[in-house]
């Protein structure tokens, strides 16, 4: 539960400062998104079904600012959430450094599939590309913001029932 | 990582995969079910929170914005002088026969019988937000429904035509500047009336695609609006011819590249048009 709270107030924060920030900075096609990475380590740190949901969520949020389809976004993020979740289920257990490759591709992913979605496939090359390795860059500040404000809750957490205890 | 992953049995882990599987098919098929764009009443009150809080995240910004444009504008200021002098004396020449031009302009639309287009209501609007992805030229503006601002409105900057209204929830709209992908504004050049389909490139500029090979077009033509969209009025300033070629040999057309004259990246007010297009009087 801290860990959807967590994921799902860092997205909501990286959406209006996106939203808002882009206004003033021009960078062409590309821009600073750290939602991959958020998607990333939620996979890396939720269970199925409360991270489906959580990721859902975090796509309707996200089409509510874009007139791109309303459930392209949820598509495009579950698609990254299911491929990371079933590569940690299946497959290995991922170190810091894999996860901010993985990182990588599933923006490469979740570009293909919205790029797609609205209409402009051949941005893919090569402004998908460097968006996905700038994702990738971001990726470290991204799980250690989550990581600093998931401890940040359970220490809060922690201290609120310790209170009520006593 | 520190997570552990979780040991799942195999029935748990096809449960698991029907489940995914079943879940971006339904929603697969609800995306090509939204693309009309129906907006919910659920999703229009969602959109103007957000709307107000980007308004008030927008502030800041454009604060720091302005500090920032005060300082540079600085490092220039004596050699934009000279150039403004020059250019004062130039504009004031060009406005002694633009009021010859107004004046025969008055005369030929009473003959016309056309409305004037200057009585037309506008509505003054803040840009408060852009769109998300990137590679859609598409921002957010502070009126809505609750202004009287409907889908097709065309909407202007100082410079010239900006873009038009695609969405609008109670109090905030979208608007697709012409330089988005997916915009196509039916425009003219002024100099020959040379007709073609100003589309957006997706960044900064626009092409104006359509007109064909032998048609004169020169760097610095004025590009504006034809009116034969039905939803643009005709005559506003779209931009200027910045690059012609001829295209490859196979192309029926000419490759124009277009800059437009609205400031897309600076422009912070916008003007809502919102009275329909002008039409001729029957008599």
């Amino acid at each position: 539960m801290k860990t959807i709270a967590v994921f799902l107030s860092l997205s909501y924060l990286s959406l209006l400062i996106e939203s808002t920030w882009c206004v003033f900075c021009d960078l062409y096609f590309l821009h600073i998104d750290p939602l991959p990475a958020l998607i990333c380590w939620i996979s890396l740190n939720e269970d199925f079904w409360p991270g489906t949901l959580a990721v859902t969520i975090c796509g309707l949020l996200a089409s509510l600012f874009s007139c791109l389809d309303f459930f392209l976004f949820p598509v495009a993020y579950l698609i990254g959430f299911f491929t990371v979740y079933f590569i940690r289920i299946n497959v290995l257990e991922l170190s810091r450094l894999q996860a901010y490759l993985i990182t990588g591709f599933i923006s490469i992913e979740i570009l293909v599939i919205q790029l797609a979605g609205s209409g402009t496939p051949e941005l893919l090359w090569p402004w998908g590309i460097i968006q996905a390795v700038l994702n990738f860059a971001i990726a470290p500040t991204a799980f250690w913001m989550c990581d600093r404000c998931l401890a940040l809750v359970a220490s809060l957490v922690a201290k609120f029932s310790h209170e009520k205890g006593n | 990582m520190a997570n552990q992953p979780p040991k799942k049995s195999k029935g748990i882990k096809k449960v698991l995969i029907v489940a995914t599987l079943l879940l971006l098919a339904g929603l697969l098929t609800l995306t090509t079910l939204t693309r009309t764009r129906i907006i919910l009443p659920a999703e229009m009150v969602l959109k103007d929170t957000n709307g107000r809080i980007q308004s008030f995240l927008s502030v800041p910004f454009s604060k720091l914005r302005l500090i920032w444009e005060a300082y540079i504008d600085l490092q220039g200021v004596k050699e934009e002088n000279q150039v403004l002098k020059a250019q004062l004396a130039q504009l004031e020449n060009e406005i002694t026969s633009y009021r010859e031009a107004l004046i025969e302009n008055r005369r030929l639309r009473q003959l016309l019988d056309i409305k004037n287009s200057s009585n037309w209501k506008t509505i003054v609007a803040q840009v408060i937000g852009t769109d998300i992805a990137p590679w859609r030229a598409v921002i957010t503006i502070d009126v809505g429904k609750r202004n009287g601002v409907t889908v097709d409105m065309p909407v202007l900057c100082q410079g010239g035509l900006l873009g038009r209204v695609i969405e609008t929830s109670i109090s905030y709209s979208k608007v697709m500047l012409l330089t988005d992908y997916h915009s196509r504004i039916g425009a003219i050049i002024q100099r020959n009336r040379a007709r073609g389909i100003l589309k957006g490139d997706g960044a900064r500029g626009c092409i104006l695609d359509y007109v064909k090979k032998g048609v004169d077009i020169q760097i610095g033509d004025t590009v504006i609006t034809s009116g034969l969209d039905g939803i643009f009025p005709k005559g506003l300033l779209l931009g200027k011819v910045k690059l012609v070629g001829p295209g490859d040999k196979s192309d029926l057309f000419q490759f124009i590249g277009v800059k437009p004259m609205a400031d897309i990246e600076e422009t912070e007010e916008v003007l809502v048009l919102k009275s329909p297009l002008p039409k001729i009087k029957k008599k």
